[in-house]
């Protein structure tokens, strides 16, 4: 890790149209891509929407029927995983049962020749960068989830590698660990320098750690840009339903409100953006509801309020404060600005 | 516990009589006397003495370590190559081919040790360290196969996956991450390859020649001619060695990689 870069100087990936099929299966279906130096991006989306083996396909392991992938302006092709500078942090880590906390560090830096005291060195200053410094002599089995997650880490960040790539890496931990290590790699990324790719399911953990996002469904490219940009400005009913949570309304079902979504358009209507009661009645679009559920979640909380019998319910984010004495089963007035609302196409 | 009295008699009754025959030869051995009894009417060292101090007993016995270390090796070398192998082949080859190495374990021994009398007189290397060696080798096939494929199935491929992404080539993954997994099947292999050469008579039998016998054919050919304690002196030998061993293995890997071959083999396709 010696001089670390104050700028990203390597990682820029490309992906032009990357297409594999398993069988009948389109596992990643025309993929492009356009990932600059030193960005941390997600790939977002529910299991088998093809994140993973987009992942595998620029890492090596698997090969892309068709499409091209070049890192730094050099064409990855078929080069094998161990000519691509690329890094990954395996979903399971895959640290090595026989080796200690250092020899897993080191088993990259030997087979790179590097001398016997460099590699000291530098294992020494990979386990300081994850503060794993005084385990160094600590075989696997001895370390804790969150442990070997930095051991992964730094096995694979000490060859500093021009991309790296995390496969779920924190799926396995429980959620406050995982709170911890979301902000540590961050902190990490951000110190190194390096592009990093992490795959994960958990659109939460995507929008607060990435740069950018990439969400992925059946193997197409959705969406890729900021976390607000998903959020604010959905492309595809997927991308608005998928992250965080939305009224998703049709114009059959707008009418009743007097809003017109544009032609061939849903619109997306969050649940903060909603607001129930007086607070609702200076809101343009406005009828009247019953409150189903109300799920107190300290400082906010979430409501589900029924226009109808049949219609689907809206789902309604208030102040935890406001709750005061609404029960369900109460009568409301529902409203929102459909201004804020963003629109997406109807198929 | 909800065993019933009955099972508890007869667990008790197979607790007893399995090592019976152990003890009765341990115990006869001790007889001054040349005449095997049980229990012996004296105690003395004799029949040790006397296994100590001929030669034709001591050539038989470093023959049998000899050929037991030399098939112990090779048999392990060819287990790792071909579980290696097989680990990346189609599940039919695979299967076929696991049941050949499998095979000696169903074969009757009888019939494997005429085979091979009639084949080794084919390429003129009856009665020699050869042809028992080559028989011994297919004898401990399976028992060296199994622990090494249970122990290769273990290996996470993310593991090797993680050596070739840390710069590893497929021969350096080879030999700092799976061969070093695969220690336990290894040990496994050599120590009971050893055992079952060291121990085979029936199929030996039929190979040994003046030049070369092995310790188990020979107490069986002396015993022919008289019914004295050395051989269950030698036997005594041979009960502790093989006992030491299996201690060994046990604490070495456990004997725990035995009861997972039986559990994968219950999933193996007939």
């Amino acid at each position: 890790m010696a001089g670390m870069p104050s700028a990203a100087t390597k990682g820029r990936l490309r992906l032009d149209r990357i297409t594999k099929t398993f069988g009948a299966l389109r596992a990643v279906d025309g993929v492009d891509l356009d990932i600059e130096a030193g960005e941390f991006i997600a790939f977002l989306g529910p299991s088998g929407c093809g994140k993973t083996t987009l992942l595998r396909i620029i890492a090596g392991f698997e090969a892309a029927d068709s499409g091209r992938a070049a890192l730094d302006g050099r064409e990855l092709g078929r080069l094998p995983p161990n000519r691509r500078d690329v890094g990954l942090v395996f979903q399971n880590l895959a640290l090595f049962p026989h080796l200690s906390v250092a020899q897993n560090v080191a088993f990259g830096l030997e087979l790179r020749g590097h001398a016997k005291e460099a590699i000291a060195q530098e294992v020494a200053q990979a386990l300081a960068l994850v503060e794993l410094g005084a385990l160094s002599g600590r075989r696997i089995q001895q370390l804790s989830g969150g442990q070997r997650q930095r051991v992964a880490l730094a096995r694979a960040l000490v060859l500093e590698p021009a991309v790296l790539l995390l496969d779920e890496p924190l799926s396995a931990l429980d959620l406050k660990l995982r709170r911890q290590l979301q902000q540590e790699l961050k902190a990490l990324q951000r110190r190194t320098r390096t592009t990093f790719i992490f795959v994960t399911h958990d659109q939460e953990e995507a929008l607060s750690m990435a740069d950018r996002v990439a969400v992925f469904n059946h193997g197409k490219l959705e969406q890729f840009g900021s976390p607000r940009d998903l959020y604010q400005r959905p492309a595809s009913r997927f991308v608005a339903d998928f992250v965080g949570e939305a009224n998703i309304r049709d114009a059959a079902q707008l009418a009743a409100f007097g809003v017109r979504p544009p032609p061939r358009s849903l619109l997306v209507i969050r649940p903060e953006d909603c607001a129930i009661g007086a607070a609702a009645t200076s809101l343009p679009a406005r009828r009247e509801g019953v409150i189903e559920t109300i799920d107190y979640i300290g400082p906010h909380a979430r409501l589900r309020i029924g226009l109808d019998e049949a219609a689907e319910p809206w789902v309604v984010l208030i102040h935890g404060g406001a709750v005061g004495d609404l029960a369900p089963g109460a009568r409301t007035v529902l409203g929102f600005d459909p201004a804020r609302a963003a629109s997406v196409p109807a198929q | 516990m909800g065993l019933s009295p009955a099972t508890r008699i007869i667990a008790v009754l197979l607790l007893i009589l399995l090592p019976a025959p152990l003890i009765i030869v341990i115990g006869a051995s001790f007889s001054p006397r040349a005449v095997l009894a049980f229990p012996p009417p004296g105690f003395s060292w004799r029949w040790y003495l006397e296994f100590l101090g001929s030669t034709a007993w001591i050539t038989a016995f470093a023959q049998s370590a000899v050929i037991a270390i030399v098939a112990a090796v090779v048999t392990t070398i060819i287990a790792v190559l071909a579980a290696l192998a097989l680990d990346r082949a189609p599940a039919r080859l695979r299967s076929a081919a696991e049941t050949a190495i499998l095979a000696p374990l169903l074969f009757p021994h009888a019939a494997i040790g005429i085979a091979f009398l009639g084949w080794l007189s084919m390429l003129h290397l009856n009665g020699g360290f050869i042809g028992v060696l080559m028989a011994h080798l297919i004898l401990c096939a399976p028992f060296a196969y199994r622990p090494i494929a249970v122990s290769l199935r273990q290996i996470d491929r993310s593991l090797t996956e993680a050596a070739t992404i840390l710069g590893a080539e497929p021969r350096q993954t080879l030999t700092r991450v799976v061969l070093p997994l695969l220690r336990p099947g290894i040990a496994a292999s050599l120590l009971f390859s050893f055992i079952i050469s060291f121990d085979e008579v029936t199929v030996t039998m039929f190979l040994t020649g003046p030049q070369f016998t092995t310790l188990p054919v020979s107490i069986y050919t002396h015993i022919h001619d008289s019914a004295d304690p050395v051989v269950a002196a030698i036997s005594s030998v041979l009960i502790l060695l093989t006992a030491g061993l299996v201690l060994l293995i046990d604490r070495l890997v456990g004997l725990r990689i035995f009861i997972d071959i039986e559990e994968e083999g219950r999933h193996a396709p007939a």
